[in-house]
């Protein structure tokens, strides 16, 4: 019988519809196939619920008494000591004395053999039991083994997300830093602010070039423009004539703000225009993008 | 050692070694359910008594054949216990020459089938809880049930007895099965 046919007796064989001959070919394959075998299990498990939910009923007292008196030698086990003995020793006890310690000593190996048996069946069914403790020990440590692989594919994935959060950790103090140098320029005396507005290409653009009076540096501050790639940047120039310095370079959050700090290496207000374009991140030391923001920083 | 205290498993295996107090408390904890089970099949105390026997001495002789992990005793033993009875009841069909296709069962435990297997449900002295259990099936499926399981019919007695398929009692059969499961997953659950 294979595996496929069995499955479709199950139920019948649970529900007890299956003739004679036809149990014993599945009960054949049954201990023969585990897998087969759990499937009964279940559906005898479902079964057991009627007799269980059925009204009590008492045997008799005496039944118990007579099943135990009837127990015989278990199949395993069947070579006992006694079953030896000869039963004849009365008809031998007339016998030559040379006779009795003959079968004397012929019960004794018989009996010695017996015992043989019996240790070896013992150990057969030891055996046995040893085995399937090992099946089951196994089972186990197959159980433990695929919760430890699940564990370390889960702190795998947990590192992998650690550069991650190492470029975040490194924006974020970054950002802080810029704040700080904010606040700073913003409790200077004398502090020039100059507006920023949006080119045609970033109408809703527009912010504000903080600048301390005399200083080689500023603080850019904007809003409304869109997020750029990664590979892009809002890179800030400074022109006189037909110089042009690059002053610094920001990207913007989500909300479209964004903030940089502005150094020229000259002060601020010697040159009369800032610009601001979009260029790739490591791009060239000329303008080749479109221009987003402007400003009059000083009048020329 | 107490053998009480020990689960169906362990005692199992203390069979196994030949120890008959571990058989005498698997009796004391299973025997009166097996019983119970004979009784309402069989409805005859000696025959259902001598069922009873032989399923522990099945049991003292098979107990090598349970595989541990297989889990459910119970299961196992009640299993035994339900064969040997239907076992037994078929053979005494056939002793008797009665129980032929065109015969009403005598009793239904706790079940309500169609026609004559539902009035004679009601007349029997089962549990309410197995009535309910039951009445959770369809009547189609409980009637197969009713009719293999408490009846002792064969698949093919039972496709001729209701003038079904035999494909269709199969059916009838693994669908009560799987809702008896869902019934008593809800139990354990």
């Amino acid at each position: 019988m294979r595996c496929e046919e069995a499955q479709g007796q199950i139920p019948l064989y649970a529900a007890g519809a299956l003739d004679a001959r036809q149990r014993a070919r599945l009960e054949s394959h049954l201990s023969r196939c585990p897998q087969c075998t759990s499937e009964v299990d279940k559906a005898l498990t479902a079964t057991s619920l009627l007799a269980s939910e059925l009204a009590e009923q008492e045997p008799s007292m005496l039944l118990k008494r007579r099943l135990l008196r009837k127990l015989p030698a278990q199949p395993w086990r069947r070579v006992s000591a006694s079953q030896w003995e000869p039963s004849h020793r009365w008809q031998l006890a007339g016998a030559a004395v040379l006779g009795a310690l003959l079968v004397a000593l012929l019960a004794a190996i018989l009996m010695l053999n017996a015992r043989i048996g019996d240790v070896g069946e013992q150990n057969k069914k030891l055996s046995t039991l040893v085995d399937q403790r090992l099946r089951a020990l196994e089972a186990e440590t197959r159980e433990v083994t695929s919760v430890i692989s699940q564990r370390l594919t889960a702190v795998e994935a947990e590192s992998q997300m650690l550069p991650t959060l190492a470029k975040a950790q490194t924006q974020l103090s970054q950002v802080v830093q810029q704040q700080r140098s904010l606040v700073y320029m913003l409790a200077t005396p004398g502090v020039q602010v100059t507006l920023v507005q949006g080119s045609p290409a970033a109408p809703a653009a527009h912010g504000m070039l903080l600048t301390p009076t005399g200083g080689s540096a500023a603080f850019l501050v904007v809003v409304g423009l869109e997020r750029l790639p990664d590979d892009k940047t809002y890179q800030v120039w400074l022109t006189k004539d037909t110089q042009r310095v690059k002053a610094g370079a920001f990207n913007v959050d989500d909300t479209g703000w964004g903030q940089a700090r502005i150094e020229a290496g000259s002060p601020i207000v010697w040159f009369p225009f800032l610009v601001v374009t979009i260029e790739p991140t490591h791009g060239p030391p000329w303008p080749t993008g479109p221009r987003v923001l402007g400003a009059t920083v000083s009048p020329p | 050692m107490g053998y009480q205290s020990l689960d169906d498993r362990t005692l199992l295996e203390l069979v196994i070694l030949g120890k008959e107090e571990a058989l005498e408390c698997l009796y004391e904890r299973h025997g009166r359910r097996v019983f119970s089970l004979a009784m309402a099949i069989l409805q005859d105390r000696g025959a259902a008594e001598e069922v009873t026997q032989e399923v522990f001495l099945d049991i003292w002789r098979r107990a090598l054949t349970f595989v541990p992990e297989r889990g459910n005793v119970s299961a196992w033993i009640i299993g035994i216990g339900h064969h040997r009875t239907i076992d037994s009841l078929r053979k005494r069909r056939r002793h008797r020459n009665v129980g032929s296709l065109d015969e009403t069962p005598r009793h239904s435990p706790g079940g309500r089938a169609s026609g004559n297997l539902e009035e004679e449900a009601v007349e029997q002295e089962t549990g309410l809880h197995l009535q309910n259990l039951l009445g959770h099936l369809p009547a189609e499926q409980r009637e197969v049930i009713l009719l293999a399981y408490f009846h002792g019919y064969t698949q093919v007695e039972i496709a001729r007895k209701t003038n079904q398929p035999l494909g269709t009692v199969k059916t009838r059969t693994r669908l009560a099965l799987q809702k008896l499961q869902k019934a008593l997953g809800s139990f354990e659950g």
